[in-house]
């Protein structure tokens, strides 16, 4: 270990006496919040209040559907049969320190007939991106945040596929799982517009063609943070008249409490919250995005509040994204709501979707693959006479690592 | 692919050592197993393989039989399986041997953890390319292959069957294989035919006798004291077999007997009847019998005396119950005591029932006989009824063989120093052997002499005999060469084995020989000690050695007379 | 035909070497098999026999072990799942060409080599004397006894009349553990078991 104990042990003291505070406070807001959500579900213009924010366009925060804020409802008792498809991905970044100059996606895909005594199928996808116009934008090396952009258009073209395959072979309805948030993200990346422009439109592509085929499209974020429901709360705290103060605020609402510590208090096991929608400045392609064979319907994303836990004593809270064409369909609902709480009871004492834990398993990258990928490229550029050199801080981070010993029988 | 049965070491070629050479005629041996240690003297053992047939290597292993240890050298030892046991590497598995009903087990221990193992004598050693085997005097080297002799191997050893070499019986097992005794060599020394009472040894001894005189190796004089050389013998079931006298045609023995009466009664063809003076008998002649007739030293001593005061006739005067004045001139000078007299006089009584001493013979046959052994005729004298009479058997063998021995060393002085014929060689067989050779009188009687005197004067002995222990040691150790049936008396055993190295090893096969047609011969006749099936003692032997029947007569005679029709006689 | 590839090598030494492969194959590498990895930049290839396979569990796995009601779709995900096992040779011969010897070969196989199942002619061709035996009962850390069986009973099916090669192979083992008479026996039994 290289870090100097002797010198933070006051630091972890005060960290340590920080954070206790915070959480004592945290758990005194807990009872406020939910009290101005009971409170809330009252309010005759809440709907109102949250028009007038959102179209400031400087408050972010969730909007309230045809559902009573406050509302909880109780998972199920059927879960139905459905196949369910999970993807998830995940990548090696480009190093500039390296010579190497690539980077590789890959995305897993797990596929599970419930109810059907089947075994499930599992599909890898691995794409190793070396060419001039994958590593290079605008002559220069491609940025991490943009390689996480193409990897979730990636995992959500690849759940497409996937998910039309099987919807058309399944007498089954279908879910269709993202692990973390559906909806890309850019804020200040730096990725040009045109780049973007292009991502957006392949996935937005992607979401066309899964409402289509009427997937149960979600996006399945787990210990979730943000307090979109807490920005409301505390917008309906304020009269319509003075919402102003509410949206110029910059400190945030509750003290910095998160949507899922109130929802912990607030769902009992199984249960999710009402369902509101995002207004944030990302969610606006979806939002345009009308689907006209479906009544003009959007991509737009909402989001409910879920406890996978079905026990009393330790709720599990995930945040549920989904589009609009989900949200206003009550029986995908339910299918979503059944699906992820049972899929949730398979692993003791961890409550995540078994669909999504395995996506997860066939998407990860070891450090030994990356060493694997990496000799053979070496290889290949040998083959070539050419001798890849490592940058110089890389050789020297390398030499002064100490080496994970093996054990050998 | 290396042949998976065989663990042996192997050479480059992947071939199993001591296998490289001749090919061939190794793949027609059977092989028995691999020398794995021993020693000269003590004998080589045996691993023996695991046959293919559950345990018919061992099972089928005889003691007696032959076997060739083929040397790394190219040398083949001739050799005799002495001994055979069975042996383990590990003795847990005699505590826990394997289930019977689990052959598969049973067949893999009985191949490696539990094996079989032979004892053998190496005899005689044959260089490669020799025709005559030699005397052993290294052993076969580790590992070395052992096989089954054949019977290409035996006859290298034996030789073959010709005037000099006589077919006498098979090795065990080896029906077909001849051994060969040589006769020059059996009739060099003496030799002896010992075994237990009913296994045979007078078959054998006439077997012996037949190609002796057959072949005419040396004129024989046989005290016939049962009547089984002479003429013919029929056993219990009625089956006759021919004696020698009819079926040597050639050389026909002549036949005496101190028994005409009987001789005639079974249409003997006698040439004469023996018959002893009793002034022809001297103190000698009886001292023999001095432990039969229990005669003390003192009374043995008397008998010399008597002999001078009483002259040529001291035998008919001590006999004569109306006593003379010269007995009691004896006793009254005090020469001897009355008791002592009385006794010699009431011991010789025993000669009145010899009815062959007589008073007075017609003829001289001690003289007659001679002349016939001199002559190459050979003499078999019958005892008929006195043939249960041992005193009367040994009285008649010590006066006719002192006499006869006596002329025969006179006669070959007078050979040696006026460059005369030499006389025949002469071969005095007797029965009973060990009364003659018993070491008590053995230094003292006219077979001992002759035991010791080899064949100083062309005269050797062959004693039949059933308890060899009781001859003296010193004479068996001149026992030349030694036909041996069944014996079980451990004294008996160790006696014939007197002065015959590595003989420890050959004690068990011959006390496991059968009682019938089985016999051991070792000495100076044969190259090495042989166990043999002894020949059938019929028609075949009987032509072997000159008989002719009927028919052959028929055919001699017709042969003959064209001949003489057509002039060449 | 080409020789049927079963994995890749993790590591290796003269003695041993272990790769790793999928569960989900037919041809799913089992205890006592003979397989064959190249050497000498595929110049030769050294032969062994399996004496261990391990699976790993991960988090996942003890996590699922943890509940009740697993339903049945899941059970099978598990194990059909593509988590590297471990499979142990130990190294017997080594062939070059058609030529193959018993003992240890010169070098050891190199990484991501991959193992192959060996051909019957191959194998018959290693065990056409007994010699392996010894290295597989040198081996401190395989289960030798049982190993012993497995591995004769492949090689038996290699070889003409597999009675008479049990047999034989039993004599070669009496030689080798005549001392050991009770190991001997156990082993000895199971090889009567086969015939």
């Amino acid at each position: 270990m290289s870090i100097n104990i002797q010198a933070i042990t006051h630091q972890i003291q005060d960290a340590g006496n920080a954070i206790a505070d915070r959480i004592t406070q945290h758990s005194k807001l807990i009872p406020a919040a939910l009290i101005q959500l009971n409170a809330a579900s009252a309010m005759q213009d809440l709907h109102a209040k949250a028009e007038i924010a959102a179209a400031s366009r400087e408050w972010s925060g969730a909007k309230p559907t045809g559902e009573n804020v406050a509302a909880t409802f109780p998972c199920p008792a059927q879960t139905p049969r459905a196949t369910v498809i999970a993807v998830d991905g995940s990548q090696i970044y480009p190093d500039k320190h390296s010579a190497l100059q690539y980077y590789l996606l890959n995305i897993g895909a797990f596929i599970i007939q419930i109810g059907s005594g089947e075994a499930p199928t599992v599909v890898r996808n691995t794409v190793l991106a070396a060419s001039n116009e994958d590593v290079l934008v605008d002559g220069r090396m491609v940025t991490v945040p943009l390689v996480n952009l193409r990897r979730t258009v990636a995992e959500m073209e690849g759940l497409t596929e996937l998910s039309l395959d099987t919807g058309t072979a399944s007498p089954h309805p279908v879910v269709s799982l993202i692990d973390g948030p559906i909806a890309l993200r850019t804020q200040g990346e730096g990725i040009s517009a045109r780049e973007t422009g292009y991502l957006y439109n392949r996935h937005l592509k992607a979401m066309d063609r899964l409402a289509d085929c009427d997937c149960a499209l979600a996006g399945y974020v787990d210990q979730p943070g943000g307090s979109p429901v807490l920005n409301l709360l505390w917008l309906s705290s304020f009269e319509i008249d003075a919402l102003d103060v509410a949206i110029e605020a910059k400190e945030p609402p509750f003290g910095g409490v998160s949507d899922r510590a109130v929802f912990q208090k607030h769902l009992g096991p199984g249960e999710r919250s009402a369902i509101f929608q995002t207004t944030s400045g990302w969610n606006e392609p979806y939002r345009k995005r009308t689907l006209q064979e479906r009544a003009n319907q959007t991509h737009s994303i909402h989001i409910f509040y879920l406890n996978v836990s079905l026990v009393a004593e330790t709720p599990v809270v995930v945040r549920v994204e989904i589009p609009e064409w989900i949200a206003t369909n009550p029986e995908q609902i339910a299918l979503l709501h059944a699906t992820l709480v049972s899929q949730s009871q398979y692993t003791a004492g961890v409550h995540y979707p078994y669909a999504l834990a395995r996506a997860d398993g066939e998407a990860v990258i070891q450090t030994q693959d990356r060493t694997v990928v990496e000799n053979m490229l070496t290889r290949e550029l040998l083959k070539k006479n050419i001798v890849p050199h490592k940058s110089a801080k890389l050789k020297l981070k390398g030499s002064t690592r100490p080496k994970r010993r093996k054990k050998r029988r | 692919m290396s042949d998976l049965d065989d663990f042996l070491p192997r050479d480059e070629d992947n071939r199993p050592i001591g296998l490289e050479n001749d090919t061939a005629s190794e793949e027609a041996r059977v092989r028995l197993g691999v020398v794995v240690g021993g020693s000269l003297s003590k004998g080589i053992t045996v691993k023996l393989d695991s046959s293919s047939a559950v345990g018919q290597t061992i099972e089928d292993m005889a003691v007696g039989r032959y076997v060739v240890a083929q040397g790394l050298t190219k040398r083949k030892f001739f050799s005799i399986v002495t001994d055979i046991i069975l042996d383990n590497t590990n003795p847990a598995i005699e505590q826990t041997p394997p289930d019977p009903s689990s052959p598969f087990l049973a067949d893999i221990y009985r191949a490696t953890v539990a094996y079989g193992r032979a004892n053998i004598s190496p005899m005689l050693m044959l260089e490669e390319d020799a025709k005559e085997p030699r005397p052993n005097k290294t052993i076969p080297a580790h590992f070395s292959p052992v096989f089954k002799a054949t019977e290409e191997d035996v006859n290298q050893v034996f030789g073959e069957e010709d005037d000099d070499h006589f077919y006498i019986g098979s090795p065990l097992d080896m029906d077909g294989v001849k051994v060969n005794l040589d006769l020059d060599r059996f009739v060099e020394r003496s030799s002896g035919v010992f075994g237990k009472s009913g296994t045979g040894k007078s078959f054998i001894t006439r077997t012996l006798l037949a190609a002796v005189i057959a072949k005419q190796k040396a004129s024989c004089l046989i005290f016939d004291m049962h009547s089984d050389y002479g003429w013919e013998i029929t056993n219990e079931r009625g089956k006759t077999w021919k004696g020698l006298t009819q079926i040597l045609a050639s050389n026909r023995p002549s036949l005496y007997t101190l028994d005409a009466e009987t001789s005639r009664a079974r249409n003997n063809t006698i040439s004469g009847e023996f018959q002893i003076q009793y002034s022809d008998i001297e103190p000698a002649d009886v001292e023999m019998l001095s432990s039969m007739l229990n005669l003390s030293d003192v009374q043995t001593g008397a008998l010399y005396y008597l002999r001078r005061k009483l002259g040529k006739d001291w035998v008919a005067k001590l006999l004569d119950e109306k006593g003379s004045d010269e007995i009691d001139t004896i006793i009254d000078e005090g020469m001897l005591v009355k008791g002592t007299l009385s006794a010699i006089q009431r011991k010789f009584e025993l000669f009145r029932r010899m009815d062959f001493l007589v008073e007075k013979s017609s003829n001289n046959v001690v003289t007659e006989i001679f002349d016939k052994l001199t002559n190459g005729t050979s003499v078999v004298l019958e005892f008929g009824k006195h043939g249960d009479n041992l005193p009367a058997y040994m009285l008649v063998a010590n006066y006719l063989t002192r006499r006869v021995h006596q002329r025969y060393v006179e006669a070959k002085n007078k050979a040696t120093t006026q460059k005369g014929a030499q006389p025949k060689p002469l071969m005095i067989v007797i029965e009973e052997a060990h009364k003659f050779l018993d070491p008590e009188i053995a230094k003292h009687t006219i077979f001992g002499t002759i035991a010791r005197e080899l064949r100083k004067y062309n005269v050797t002995l062959l004693v039949v005999d059933q308890r060899p222990s009781g001859i003296d040691d010193e004479v068996m150790s001149q026992i030349g060469t030694r036909v041996t049936a069944l014996l079980d008396n451990e004294a008996d055993i160790r006696a014939v084995f007197s002065g015959v190295s590595g003989a420890s090893s050959l004690r068990e096969v011959l006390a496991r020989l059968d009682t019938q047609q089985q016999a051991l011969i070792l000495g100076h006749a044969v190259p090495m000690p042989v166990v043999i099936k002894t020949r059938d003692y019929d028609e075949t032997l009987y032509r072997a050695v000159g008989y002719l029947n009927e028919d052959d007569q028929q055919t001699a005679y017709e042969s003959a007379k064209s001949d003489f029709d057509e002039g060449y006689l | 035909m080409s020789p049927i590839q079963i994995g890749q090598l993790l590591h290796s030494s003269i003695q041993s070497f272990t790769f790793g492969c999928a569960i989900p194959k037919p041809e799913m590498p089992h205890f006592g098999a003979f397989v064959k990895v190249p050497i000498q930049n595929g110049t030769a290839h050294a032969i062994g026999t399996i004496y261990n396979i391990v699976l790993e569990d991960d988090d996942l796995v003890r996590q699922i072990v943890g509940n009740q009601d697993t339903p049945i779709e899941i059970i099978q995900d598990q194990r059909q799942r593509q988590m590297p096992i471990e499979v142990s040779v130990l190294t017997l011969g080594y062939m070059q060409g058609t030529k193959v010897r018993t003992g240890l070969p010169p070098q050891p196989p190199l990484t991501l080599s991959h193992i192959a199942l060996c051909e019957h002619t191959e194998i018959a061709a290693l065990t056409s004397d007994f010699n392996f035996l010894r290295l597989i009962f040198q081996a401190s850390d395989a289960p030798t006894d049982e190993l012993t069986v497995r591995v004769l009973e492949q090689a038996a099916q290699a070889h003409p009349n597999r009675a008479q090669y049990l047999r034989t192979a039993g004599q070669y083992l009496a030689q080798l553990m005549g001392n050991d008479f009770q190991r001997l026996d156990t082993i000895l039994r199971r090889l009567e078991s086969l015939l």
